[in-house]
């Protein structure tokens, strides 16, 4: 309900409860006039209306000029709402004026018509019946029901003629008052005194609290809003605040009004339901906050998801007065981290596949390599048993035909177990690696590939170099990777082509290269060949760089590509090396130089 | 083993050691010497062409093939019966060794019977 009333006075417009002003009048008609139209509107604001009416005004007079304005007067003279009593009946019972009985009498006024439902109290008072002897007096009640009225639904407005005041009435009269009006020349007009501009004054700060008010609650909704954050609270009746945001996550109607608890609890998915509600009970019960995710259901079948938080608050006495908390709608923070946990299964199954096809293309060349033992061993194997059913067995021959028969057997199985490494799922975890036996594995791998090609492959591969923190078949993969990348930039080509592969350590690092004397590299490529899927090869499909490259870096190092002169280029990668576990001597460094192939 | 040979070393050459020990321990079971070679260019650099009665010969082989060891060694009229054997040979490899003259193609694992006929056949031919 508004504390600003309107008045029915065009030159005042509103006031608000506590207001006590008075008005000075030329004629009875402008008293009419005015009076009527300030009881009409306390009669349309549904306020009970008080009219203490002095000679020459009578009662009648009052019920006809009202009656002009207020067509059905006679109704509201009948409930009750408008009452109009003389002022000697009012203000001089007993033939006295007591201050004190007179500001009781409104008093009692506003507390009968508050208890019948009225807005307020609305007063007028005509003073035409004050005579000199009793200004004194008057003038304290004036004064006194400044204090009377306020904070009161009460609105006073006392009605004098200015030709019964004289220059000090009229000041007495203004200093009373917080406000009068009086007719000037055929104006009326509004003269405000310091209380009322106080007045005024407090309703404009009331008026820019509650803007503000309004603001900041506008900020906190739109800030709820963006954040998918609700608050609520509720205690032992039930629920008592659910902000807007949280209408929304759970998908109620706010002008539904607050969903009643157990609609509320219907929503929760029925999996986390026990799980929330003990949550909840035992954190009231610890006296302690709690944190709960849980899901909701809606009506729609949509499910979302929720970071809630609970705080209970308690009196001095320990006992509950209620829980307030938020809860974060985590649904599409919870989306992404499923998209992000399937795309990480992907390029995990994807590297798996550019391995298992990278294997492909290498079966034919390590069945080659498999053949060549086995049939070592077949052969020897048939020559130890001819050595051993001639008539006369020669048993050192024959010895000598099953002890190739071993090596040929021992050879054909580490081949076998080598690729085995390569093809097994899921990573290994870190070890103690000594890059240069990765590296002489992978050769002895891709040798046949190479020779194929009629490619040699070249080592420069530095001498006690500090060992690397690796997961062995990444290494391994990464190798493969360069070295395949560098025999198929060499493949097809004429003239004598070499893969060259060196190590080397550096400052707290080692250096790996794998260099080619291929086609190169055409510079708007250089920067293309990390990203996935980009490809200059017709079979391949463009994993195998970006796949190096993050498997070094998820090692701690970096892999980059250089131009080689005259031509080719050279794939370096570093990998931290392992903190020593025990001291080591000689940092000097002294290179093996090794040709595989010639 | 009774028969007398023109030319009665067999030569056999692969750059796999395994098998050119496994190849050599046959031959020496059967009483057949053999010389082996890491590499067609040690062969051809031997000064043995002449005194070889057979050739065992891998194809594929870093630097110079099998096949081309063959075109090398009718290109300068030499002529030694050879027995390719391989681990990937497919049959147009095989016809073209065959056209070019050589006696026998086998492939890896190869049947030893088979192996020490053709080179029994090659030295007496």
């Amino acid at each position: 309900m508004s504390a600003q009333r309107k008045t029915g006075i065009d030159v005042v417009a509103e006031i608000g409860w506590g207001t006590h002003c008075c008005l000075f009048h030329e004629t009875k008609g402008d008293l009419l006039d005015t009076v009527v139209s300030y009881c009409k509107a306390g009669l349309e604001g549904h306020e009970f209306c008080l009219w203490v009416v002095a000679a020459p005004v009578t009662e009648e007079d009052a019920t006809r000029a009202l009656r002009h304005v207020v067509p059905d007067i006679d109704r509201h003279i009948a409930d009750g709402s408008m009452e109009i009593v003389a002022a000697r009946d009012w203000y001089l019972q007993d033939g006295t004026f007591d201050l004190n009985r007179v500001i009781r009498g409104w008093h009692e006024k506003l507390a009968l018509a508050t208890a019948r439902g009225y807005a307020g109290v609305r007063v007028t008072g005509d003073t035409a019946w004050l005579d000199k002897n009793d200004w004194k007096d008057f003038s304290d009640y004036e004064d006194s029901l400044n204090e009377a009225v306020a904070n009161q639904r009460l609105a006073v407005l006392c009605t004098y003629p200015i030709e019964a005041c004289g220059a000090g009435e009229v000041l007495d009269v203004v200093r009373t008052h917080q406000f009068a009006i009086a007719k000037r020349r055929g104006n009326w007009n509004v003269i405000e005194t310091a209380g009322h501009k106080q007045a005024k004054r407090e309703i404009e700060e009331r008026k820019r609290a509650e803007e503000a008010l309004r603001r900041s609650e506008a900020y906190l909704a739109e800030a709820q809003r963006l954040s998918h954050t609700g608050s609520w609270a509720f205690n032992a009746a039930g629920t008592v605040y659910w902000s807007e945001e949280n209408f929304r996550i759970w998908g109620f109607d706010p002008q539904q009004g607050l969903p009643r608890r157990e609609e509320s609890i219907q929503r929760l998915h029925p999996e986390d339901r026990d799980r929330v509600l003990a949550e909840a009970m035992a954190a009231v019960r610890d006296k302690r906050d709690y944190v709960v995710e849980f899901r909701i259901v809606l009506p729609d079948g949509t499910v979302r998801y929720v970071h809630g938080l609970g705080h209970p608050v308690f009196d001095a006495n320990g006992g509950l007065v209620e829980v307030v908390g938020t809860q974060v709608d985590v649904t599409e923070r919870k989306r992404a981290e499923q998209e992000r946990e399937k795309l990480h299964q992907l390029e995990a199954d994807l590297a798996r596949i550019n391995r298992l096809s990278t294997m492909g293309e290498l079966t034919a060349s390590l069945a080659h390599e498999i053949r060549q033992p086995i049939a070592a061993a077949v052969t020897d194997a048939n020559t130890c048993l001819r050595w051993l059913e001639r008539a006369e067995p020669d048993v050192e021959e024959g010895r000598q035909a099953a002890g190739r028969v071993v090596t040929d057997v021992t050879r054909a199985a580490d081949i076998i177990s080598s690729i085995g490494v390569l093809f097994k799922k899921g990573a290994a975890p870190r070890e103690r690696i000594d890059v240069n036996q990765v590296i002489r594995e992978m050769i002895v791998m891709l040798r046949s590939e190479a020779n194929r090609h009629g490619i040699s492959m070249r080592t420069e591969l530095g001498a006690d170099l500090p060992h690397v923190m690796a997961v062995r078949v990444q290494l391994q993969q990464v190798l493969m990777n360069l070295m395949l990348n560098g025999i198929d930039a060499m493949k097809g080509a004429s003239g004598g082509h070499e893969l060259t592969i060196t190590s080397a350590a550096g400052d707290g690092h080692l250096l790996i290269s794998v260099g080619d004397t291929g086609a190169g590299l055409r510079p708007e490529h250089a920067d293309r060949i990390f990203d996935a899927f980009f490809t200059t090869k017709d079979q391949g499909i463009g994993m195998g760089l970006p796949i190096s490259r993050s498997i070094v870096e998820s090692h701690g190092g970096r892999l980059w590509v250089t131009a080689n002169s005259p031509r080719g280029v050279t794939f370096q990668f570093s990998l931290p090396q392992a903190v020593a576990t025990h001291a080591d001597p000689a940092n000097e460094l002294s290179y093996e130089r090794s040709h595989t192939k010639r | 083993m009774t028969m007398l040979m023109k030319s009665s070393h067999v030569a056999i050459v692969d750059d796999d050691d395994l098998m050119r020990s496994a190849l050599q321990g046959l031959l020496k079971a059967v009483g057949l010497p053999a010389r082996t070679f890491a590499s067609a260019e040690e062969f051809l650099e031997s000064g043995q062409l002449h005194d070889t009665g057979c050739l065992i010969a891998d194809i594929r082989m870093s630097g110079m093939s099998g096949l081309e060891l063959q075109a090398k060694l009718n290109a300068e009229r030499v002529r030694i019966p050879t027995i390719f054997i391989t681990a990937h040979g497919d049959e147009q490899m095989r016809m073209q060794a065959l056209r070019a003259g050589a006696v026998e193609f086998l492939a890896k694992p190869f049947d030893n019977r088979a192996l020490l006929e053709s080179v029994r056949a090659a030295l007496n031919s």
